[in-house]
Protein backbone atom coordinates (compact mmCIF):
# COMPACT_ATOMS: atom_id res chain seq x y z
CA UNK A 1 0.00 0.00 0.00
CA UNK A 2 1.47 3.68 -0.99
CA UNK A 3 2.04 6.29 1.98
CA UNK A 4 -0.60 8.06 0.80
CA UNK A 5 -3.13 5.29 0.40
CA UNK A 6 -2.40 4.65 4.12
CA UNK A 7 -2.87 8.47 4.93
CA UNK A 8 -6.06 8.46 3.20
CA UNK A 9 -7.67 5.47 4.79
CA UNK A 10 -6.08 6.41 8.67
CA UNK A 11 -7.91 10.31 8.00
CA UNK A 12 -11.45 8.44 6.93
CA UNK A 13 -11.22 6.01 9.47
CA UNK A 14 -10.71 9.14 11.88
CA UNK A 15 -13.13 11.06 10.60
CA UNK A 16 -15.84 8.49 10.41
CA UNK A 17 -14.93 7.49 14.52
CA UNK A 18 -15.62 11.38 14.99
CA UNK A 19 -18.81 11.15 12.88
CA UNK A 20 -20.23 8.22 15.51
CA UNK A 21 -19.29 9.89 18.35
CA UNK A 22 -20.65 13.23 17.73
CA UNK A 23 -24.02 11.15 16.59
CA UNK A 24 -23.97 8.88 19.93
CA UNK A 25 -23.00 12.12 21.99
CA UNK A 26 -25.99 14.28 20.29
CA UNK A 27 -28.25 11.29 20.13
CA UNK A 28 -27.56 11.29 24.00
CA UNK A 29 -28.92 14.55 24.74
CA UNK A 30 -32.29 15.01 25.29
CA UNK A 31 -34.93 17.81 24.56
CA UNK A 32 -36.38 19.93 27.66
CA UNK A 33 -39.04 21.51 27.40
CA UNK A 34 -38.47 25.23 29.86
CA UNK A 35 -40.87 27.54 30.02
CA UNK A 36 -40.05 30.69 32.08
CA UNK A 37 -42.39 33.11 33.82
CA UNK A 38 -40.56 36.04 33.28
CA UNK A 39 -39.25 37.91 30.09
CA UNK A 40 -36.29 39.03 31.56
CA UNK A 41 -35.15 36.01 33.22
CA UNK A 42 -32.08 33.70 32.11
CA UNK A 43 -31.32 30.57 33.60
CA UNK A 44 -28.41 28.39 34.10
CA UNK A 45 -28.16 24.88 34.34
CA UNK A 46 -25.69 23.12 36.35
CA UNK A 47 -24.49 19.96 37.04
CA UNK A 48 -22.96 19.08 40.21
CA UNK A 49 -20.03 16.91 41.10
CA UNK A 50 -19.94 13.53 43.24
CA UNK A 51 -18.85 15.16 46.19
CA UNK A 52 -22.25 17.80 45.40
CA UNK A 53 -19.06 20.54 45.72
CA UNK A 54 -18.27 21.62 42.33
CA UNK A 55 -21.10 22.54 40.18
CA UNK A 56 -20.48 22.42 36.36
CA UNK A 57 -22.63 24.79 33.82
CA UNK A 58 -23.76 22.53 31.19
CA UNK A 59 -26.19 25.12 29.47
CA UNK A 60 -28.14 28.32 29.07
CA UNK A 61 -31.41 29.18 28.69
CA UNK A 62 -32.45 32.59 28.14
CA UNK A 63 -36.20 32.04 26.62
CA UNK A 64 -38.62 29.73 26.83
CA UNK A 65 -38.10 26.89 24.45
CA UNK A 66 -36.35 23.80 24.53
CA UNK A 67 -32.92 22.72 25.00
CA UNK A 68 -31.02 19.43 24.44
CA UNK A 69 -29.08 18.06 27.37
CA UNK A 70 -27.55 14.84 28.55
CA UNK A 71 -29.79 12.31 30.76
CA UNK A 72 -28.90 13.38 34.27
CA UNK A 73 -29.61 14.83 37.42
CA UNK A 74 -29.10 19.27 37.23
CA UNK A 75 -29.52 22.07 39.32
CA UNK A 76 -31.36 25.16 37.07
CA UNK A 77 -29.97 28.18 38.94
CA UNK A 78 -31.36 31.78 37.30
CA UNK A 79 -28.78 34.10 36.84
CA UNK A 80 -28.15 37.54 38.18
CA UNK A 81 -29.08 39.43 41.16
CA UNK A 82 -32.35 39.81 40.60
CA UNK A 83 -34.13 36.60 41.42
CA UNK A 84 -33.84 34.47 44.23
CA UNK A 85 -30.29 32.54 43.58
CA UNK A 86 -32.07 29.02 45.23
CA UNK A 87 -31.64 26.31 42.49
CA UNK A 88 -34.27 24.23 41.45
CA UNK A 89 -34.16 20.47 40.55
CA UNK A 90 -34.09 19.17 37.54
CA UNK A 91 -34.10 15.30 36.23
CA UNK A 92 -33.79 14.40 32.81
CA UNK A 93 -35.53 11.02 31.44
CA UNK A 94 -36.65 10.29 28.36
CA UNK A 95 -38.03 12.76 25.58
CA UNK A 96 -40.90 14.05 27.71
CA UNK A 97 -39.17 16.24 30.40
CA UNK A 98 -40.45 19.87 30.87
CA UNK A 99 -39.41 22.52 33.63
CA UNK A 100 -41.47 25.72 34.68
CA UNK A 101 -39.17 28.06 36.17
CA UNK A 102 -40.60 31.15 37.95
CA UNK A 103 -38.61 32.51 40.87
CA UNK A 104 -38.84 34.46 43.49
CA UNK A 105 -36.97 38.06 43.59
CA UNK A 106 -33.92 37.95 45.98
CA UNK A 107 -33.98 39.70 49.51
CA UNK A 108 -31.59 42.30 48.02
CA UNK A 109 -33.73 43.21 44.84
CA UNK A 110 -36.94 43.48 47.36
CA UNK A 111 -35.25 45.13 49.47
CA UNK A 112 -34.24 47.75 46.71
CA UNK A 113 -38.23 47.97 46.23
CA UNK A 114 -38.98 48.76 49.59
CA UNK A 115 -38.19 52.75 48.61
CA UNK A 116 -39.51 55.42 51.14
CA UNK A 117 -42.32 55.72 49.22
CA UNK A 118 -43.63 52.08 49.44
CA UNK A 119 -43.02 52.13 52.74
CA UNK A 120 -45.25 55.57 53.63
CA UNK A 121 -47.60 53.74 51.44
CA UNK A 122 -47.99 50.64 53.56
CA UNK A 123 -47.92 52.42 56.65
CA UNK A 124 -50.72 54.32 55.60
CA UNK A 125 -52.46 51.32 55.02
CA UNK A 126 -52.53 49.70 58.31
CA UNK A 127 -52.88 53.61 59.80
CA UNK A 128 -56.10 53.70 57.93
CA UNK A 129 -57.53 50.39 58.59
CA UNK A 130 -57.19 50.20 62.23
CA UNK A 131 -57.58 53.84 62.87
CA UNK A 132 -59.07 53.48 66.85
CA UNK A 133 -56.36 51.37 68.13
CA UNK A 134 -53.27 51.89 65.52
CA UNK A 135 -52.17 54.66 68.01
CA UNK A 136 -51.24 52.19 69.88
CA UNK A 137 -48.91 50.04 68.48
CA UNK A 138 -45.71 50.83 66.64
CA UNK A 139 -45.74 49.98 62.89
CA UNK A 140 -42.44 48.47 62.15
CA UNK A 141 -40.63 48.22 59.29
CA UNK A 142 -40.89 44.56 57.54
CA UNK A 143 -40.30 43.04 54.30
CA UNK A 144 -41.46 42.48 51.01
CA UNK A 145 -41.52 39.06 49.49
CA UNK A 146 -42.32 37.04 46.57
CA UNK A 147 -42.20 39.08 43.34
CA UNK A 148 -42.88 42.22 45.77
CA UNK A 149 -46.44 42.01 45.89
CA UNK A 150 -46.89 40.34 49.29
CA UNK A 151 -45.37 42.20 52.19
CA UNK A 152 -44.99 41.05 55.83
CA UNK A 153 -44.39 42.68 59.12
CA UNK A 154 -45.10 43.34 62.57
CA UNK A 155 -47.20 45.98 64.77
CA UNK A 156 -45.93 45.95 68.68
CA UNK A 157 -47.89 46.73 71.31
CA UNK A 158 -46.63 50.27 73.28
CA UNK A 159 -46.24 49.32 76.83
CA UNK A 160 -46.24 52.26 79.36
CA UNK A 161 -43.49 50.24 81.10
CA UNK A 162 -40.35 48.74 79.89
CA UNK A 163 -41.11 45.50 82.49
CA UNK A 164 -44.52 44.90 80.65
CA UNK A 165 -44.04 42.39 77.70
CA UNK A 166 -46.03 43.79 74.82
CA UNK A 167 -47.92 41.32 72.46
CA UNK A 168 -46.38 41.84 69.05
CA UNK A 169 -49.06 40.94 65.92
CA UNK A 170 -48.15 40.07 62.13
CA UNK A 171 -49.52 41.57 59.38
CA UNK A 172 -49.73 40.72 55.63
CA UNK A 173 -50.67 43.10 52.73
CA UNK A 174 -50.99 42.40 49.53
CA UNK A 175 -50.51 45.08 45.85
CA UNK A 176 -53.71 44.58 44.09
CA UNK A 177 -54.19 46.84 40.96
CA UNK A 178 -51.16 49.11 42.24
CA UNK A 179 -53.04 49.32 46.04
CA UNK A 180 -51.91 48.03 49.17
CA UNK A 181 -54.35 45.87 51.01
CA UNK A 182 -54.95 44.11 54.54
CA UNK A 183 -55.51 40.43 53.91
CA UNK A 184 -57.26 39.21 57.13
CA UNK A 185 -56.45 40.98 60.25
CA UNK A 186 -52.89 41.07 62.30
CA UNK A 187 -52.90 38.38 64.90
CA UNK A 188 -50.29 37.08 66.92
CA UNK A 189 -49.79 33.77 64.53
CA UNK A 190 -51.08 33.29 60.81
CA UNK A 191 -51.73 29.75 60.19
CA UNK A 192 -53.07 28.55 56.84
CA UNK A 193 -56.17 28.00 58.09
CA UNK A 194 -57.24 31.08 59.07
CA UNK A 195 -55.44 32.79 56.03
CA UNK A 196 -56.33 30.71 53.40
CA UNK A 197 -55.85 33.27 50.46
CA UNK A 198 -52.45 33.72 51.48
CA UNK A 199 -49.48 31.56 49.79
CA UNK A 200 -47.76 29.79 53.14
CA UNK A 201 -44.46 30.94 52.18
CA UNK A 202 -45.72 34.30 53.18
CA UNK A 203 -47.03 33.09 56.26
CA UNK A 204 -44.13 31.61 57.08
CA UNK A 205 -42.06 34.44 56.63
CA UNK A 206 -44.60 36.83 58.49
CA UNK A 207 -44.50 34.26 61.67
CA UNK A 208 -40.36 34.00 61.60
CA UNK A 209 -40.25 38.22 62.06
CA UNK A 210 -38.59 38.93 64.68
CA UNK A 211 -40.33 40.05 68.49
CA UNK A 212 -39.63 44.07 68.55
CA UNK A 213 -39.78 45.35 72.08
CA UNK B 1 -66.68 -30.43 19.63
CA UNK B 2 -67.96 -28.77 22.79
CA UNK B 3 -71.59 -29.56 20.87
CA UNK B 4 -70.40 -33.51 20.87
CA UNK B 5 -69.63 -33.30 24.41
CA UNK B 6 -72.39 -30.99 25.50
CA UNK B 7 -74.88 -33.80 23.69
CA UNK B 8 -73.52 -36.61 24.75
CA UNK B 9 -73.19 -35.09 28.73
CA UNK B 10 -76.70 -33.08 28.66
CA UNK B 11 -77.48 -33.39 32.25
CA UNK B 12 -73.95 -32.35 33.16
CA UNK B 13 -74.22 -29.94 31.04
CA UNK B 14 -77.30 -28.17 31.90
CA UNK B 15 -76.44 -28.15 35.95
CA UNK B 16 -72.65 -26.64 34.85
CA UNK B 17 -74.54 -24.01 32.73
CA UNK B 18 -77.44 -23.35 35.30
CA UNK B 19 -74.57 -22.67 38.15
CA UNK B 20 -72.42 -20.58 35.57
CA UNK B 21 -75.30 -18.31 35.24
CA UNK B 22 -76.44 -17.96 38.84
CA UNK B 23 -72.76 -17.45 39.60
CA UNK B 24 -73.02 -14.45 37.20
CA UNK B 25 -76.34 -13.15 38.36
CA UNK B 26 -75.11 -13.54 41.83
CA UNK B 27 -71.86 -11.31 40.85
CA UNK B 28 -74.10 -8.85 38.44
CA UNK B 29 -76.35 -8.64 41.51
CA UNK B 30 -73.69 -7.63 44.17
CA UNK B 31 -72.00 -5.29 42.25
CA UNK B 32 -75.15 -2.99 41.30
CA UNK B 33 -76.70 -3.61 44.89
CA UNK B 34 -73.44 -2.28 46.64
CA UNK B 35 -71.82 0.04 44.72
CA UNK B 36 -71.14 3.17 45.88
CA UNK B 37 -71.73 1.25 49.43
CA UNK B 38 -69.20 0.69 52.04
CA UNK B 39 -68.84 -2.80 53.51
CA UNK B 40 -70.01 -2.38 57.47
CA UNK B 41 -68.91 -5.03 59.65
CA UNK B 42 -71.65 -6.17 62.04
CA UNK B 43 -71.08 -7.85 65.59
CA UNK B 44 -74.26 -8.75 67.97
CA UNK B 45 -73.94 -10.21 71.36
CA UNK B 46 -76.73 -11.70 71.57
CA UNK B 47 -76.58 -13.16 67.78
CA UNK B 48 -80.24 -12.63 67.90
CA UNK B 49 -80.96 -9.49 69.33
CA UNK B 50 -82.88 -7.27 66.75
CA UNK B 51 -80.73 -5.11 65.28
CA UNK B 52 -81.78 -1.85 62.75
CA UNK B 53 -80.10 0.69 61.51
CA UNK B 54 -82.35 3.66 60.35
CA UNK B 55 -85.07 1.62 60.82
CA UNK B 56 -83.66 -1.25 58.78
CA UNK B 57 -82.85 -5.08 59.84
CA UNK B 58 -79.88 -5.80 59.40
CA UNK B 59 -77.98 -9.06 60.88
CA UNK B 60 -74.69 -10.24 62.22
CA UNK B 61 -72.28 -10.03 59.38
CA UNK B 62 -71.60 -7.69 56.81
CA UNK B 63 -73.98 -4.42 55.72
CA UNK B 64 -73.18 -2.92 52.93
CA UNK B 65 -74.26 0.71 53.73
CA UNK B 66 -74.38 3.98 51.87
CA UNK B 67 -71.90 6.62 53.58
CA UNK B 68 -73.83 8.47 56.19
CA UNK B 69 -75.12 9.17 59.59
CA UNK B 70 -76.96 6.11 60.89
CA UNK B 71 -79.21 5.54 63.66
CA UNK B 72 -78.61 1.82 65.25
CA UNK B 73 -80.94 0.31 67.28
CA UNK B 74 -80.36 -3.00 69.60
CA UNK B 75 -83.15 -4.66 71.57
CA UNK B 76 -83.92 -8.26 72.90
CA UNK B 77 -85.99 -9.33 76.08
CA UNK B 78 -84.35 -8.99 78.86
CA UNK B 79 -81.36 -6.96 78.40
CA UNK B 80 -81.36 -3.09 77.88
CA UNK B 81 -82.24 -1.37 74.87
CA UNK B 82 -78.69 0.00 73.02
CA UNK B 83 -79.39 3.07 70.83
CA UNK B 84 -76.20 5.15 69.11
CA UNK B 85 -74.93 6.33 65.56
CA UNK B 86 -72.48 5.84 63.14
CA UNK B 87 -70.91 7.52 60.22
CA UNK B 88 -69.70 5.35 57.57
CA UNK B 89 -67.30 6.75 55.15
CA UNK B 90 -65.70 8.31 58.15
CA UNK B 91 -61.82 7.21 59.03
CA UNK B 92 -62.24 3.97 61.82
CA UNK B 93 -65.83 3.28 61.54
CA UNK B 94 -66.40 0.05 59.54
CA UNK B 95 -67.77 -1.86 62.32
CA UNK B 96 -71.39 -2.28 64.11
CA UNK B 97 -69.79 -3.80 67.23
CA UNK B 98 -73.19 -4.11 70.48
CA UNK B 99 -73.26 -6.70 73.30
CA UNK B 100 -76.27 -5.77 75.22
CA UNK B 101 -75.66 -5.28 78.89
CA UNK B 102 -77.98 -8.11 80.63
CA UNK B 103 -81.43 -7.05 82.72
CA UNK B 104 -83.24 -9.97 83.63
CA UNK B 105 -81.94 -12.96 85.90
CA UNK B 106 -82.09 -15.08 82.12
CA UNK B 107 -80.41 -12.84 80.64
CA UNK B 108 -77.54 -12.40 83.37
CA UNK B 109 -77.33 -16.24 83.06
CA UNK B 110 -77.18 -16.21 79.76
CA UNK B 111 -74.50 -13.66 79.97
CA UNK B 112 -72.59 -15.67 82.94
CA UNK B 113 -72.87 -18.96 80.44
CA UNK B 114 -71.09 -16.99 76.97
CA UNK B 115 -68.60 -14.72 79.05
CA UNK B 116 -66.66 -15.95 75.77
CA UNK B 117 -68.83 -13.38 73.16
CA UNK B 118 -68.25 -10.27 75.75
CA UNK B 119 -64.46 -10.83 76.17
CA UNK B 120 -63.86 -11.43 72.21
CA UNK B 121 -65.92 -7.75 72.16
CA UNK B 122 -63.56 -5.59 74.71
CA UNK B 123 -60.59 -7.55 72.85
CA UNK B 124 -62.21 -5.58 69.47
CA UNK B 125 -62.88 -2.60 71.25
CA UNK B 126 -59.66 -2.29 72.47
CA UNK B 127 -57.03 -3.31 69.20
CA UNK B 128 -60.04 -0.78 67.24
CA UNK B 129 -58.66 1.66 70.13
CA UNK B 130 -54.97 0.90 69.57
CA UNK B 131 -55.76 1.63 65.54
CA UNK B 132 -57.51 5.24 66.28
CA UNK B 133 -55.31 6.15 68.66
CA UNK B 134 -52.15 5.20 66.73
CA UNK B 135 -53.98 7.83 63.43
CA UNK B 136 -54.71 10.24 66.01
CA UNK B 137 -50.83 10.69 67.04
CA UNK B 138 -49.32 10.20 63.80
CA UNK B 139 -51.41 13.03 62.55
CA UNK B 140 -51.04 14.89 65.40
CA UNK B 141 -47.28 14.54 66.51
CA UNK B 142 -47.29 17.57 68.71
CA UNK B 143 -49.46 15.43 71.32
CA UNK B 144 -46.71 13.82 72.62
CA UNK B 145 -45.19 16.76 73.95
CA UNK B 146 -48.47 18.43 75.21
CA UNK B 147 -49.56 19.78 77.09
CA UNK B 148 -46.82 22.16 78.47
CA UNK B 149 -47.22 24.14 80.96
CA UNK B 150 -44.64 26.94 82.70
CA UNK B 151 -45.29 29.63 85.42
CA UNK B 152 -46.05 32.06 82.43
CA UNK B 153 -48.16 29.76 79.63
CA UNK B 154 -49.58 26.59 79.05
CA UNK B 155 -49.89 24.90 75.92
CA UNK B 156 -52.37 22.40 75.05
CA UNK B 157 -55.13 20.91 72.89
CA UNK B 158 -58.35 19.81 71.72
CA UNK B 159 -60.14 18.10 69.82
CA UNK B 160 -61.31 19.45 66.57
CA UNK B 161 -64.96 18.78 66.21
CA UNK B 162 -65.00 20.63 62.64
CA UNK B 163 -63.15 17.55 61.08
CA UNK B 164 -65.39 14.73 60.59
CA UNK B 165 -62.22 11.91 60.70
CA UNK B 166 -61.85 13.07 64.10
CA UNK B 167 -57.65 13.26 63.88
CA UNK B 168 -57.96 16.99 63.87
CA UNK B 169 -56.68 18.98 66.95
CA UNK B 170 -56.81 22.55 67.90
CA UNK B 171 -53.59 23.58 70.41
CA UNK B 172 -54.74 25.90 72.76
CA UNK B 173 -52.58 28.38 74.25
CA UNK B 174 -53.58 29.93 77.78
CA UNK B 175 -50.92 33.18 78.19
CA UNK B 176 -49.81 35.91 80.52
CA UNK B 177 -50.61 38.73 79.41
CA UNK B 178 -47.61 39.65 76.58
CA UNK B 179 -46.36 36.10 76.58
CA UNK B 180 -48.74 34.50 74.06
CA UNK B 181 -45.77 35.45 71.82
CA UNK B 182 -43.42 33.06 73.57
CA UNK B 183 -46.08 31.04 73.85
CA UNK B 184 -45.99 30.52 70.21
CA UNK B 185 -41.72 30.76 70.00
CA UNK B 186 -42.61 27.79 72.42
CA UNK B 187 -44.30 25.37 69.86
CA UNK B 188 -41.15 25.78 67.40
CA UNK B 189 -38.71 25.53 69.77
CA UNK B 190 -40.69 22.26 70.27
CA UNK B 191 -39.67 21.71 66.48
CA UNK B 192 -43.38 22.73 64.94
CA UNK B 193 -44.32 25.24 62.34
CA UNK B 194 -47.35 27.26 63.78
CA UNK B 195 -47.90 28.41 60.74
CA UNK B 196 -49.37 24.61 59.72
CA UNK B 197 -51.42 24.27 62.92
CA UNK B 198 -54.71 25.25 64.55
CA UNK B 199 -54.18 27.55 67.55
CA UNK B 200 -56.62 29.51 69.93
CA UNK B 201 -55.95 31.47 72.10
CA UNK B 202 -58.19 30.95 75.10
CA UNK B 203 -59.16 34.17 77.64
CA UNK B 204 -58.23 36.73 74.90
CA UNK B 205 -59.71 38.55 72.17
CA UNK B 206 -58.06 39.81 69.12
CA UNK B 207 -58.13 44.02 69.33
CA UNK B 208 -57.97 44.05 65.63
CA UNK B 209 -60.85 41.83 64.54
CA UNK B 210 -63.33 44.13 66.70
CA UNK B 211 -62.07 47.31 64.65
Amino acid sequence: MSKKAFILIITALIAIGAAITALMYYNSLKPVAFTLKDPDLTVSVYRTSNDGKDETKVAAVSSSGTAHIAEGDYTVRPDGDTYDPSGISLSVRGNDTKITIDPDYSATHLSSLLTDTEKTALNTTISQSYPQIINQYTINTGQLTKKGEWYVTTLTEKVADNRDMPDTYRVVLHKENNTWKIIGAPALVLTTKNYKDVPVEVLKKANELPYQS
Amino acid sequence: MISEFVRQHKITSLITGVIILALVGYFAYTSITRAGKEPVSVYLVPGDATLTVNGMSIGAGTAYLTPGSYTVKASKDGFEDYSGTITVGKPNTTTIDIALTPASDTAKQWAKDHQNLYLAREARAGQKANQEGEAFSDANPITSQLPYSNFLYTIGYQADTSDPSGNSIIVTIDALQGYRNAAVQKIRDMGYDPTTLNIKFRNYVNPFSHE
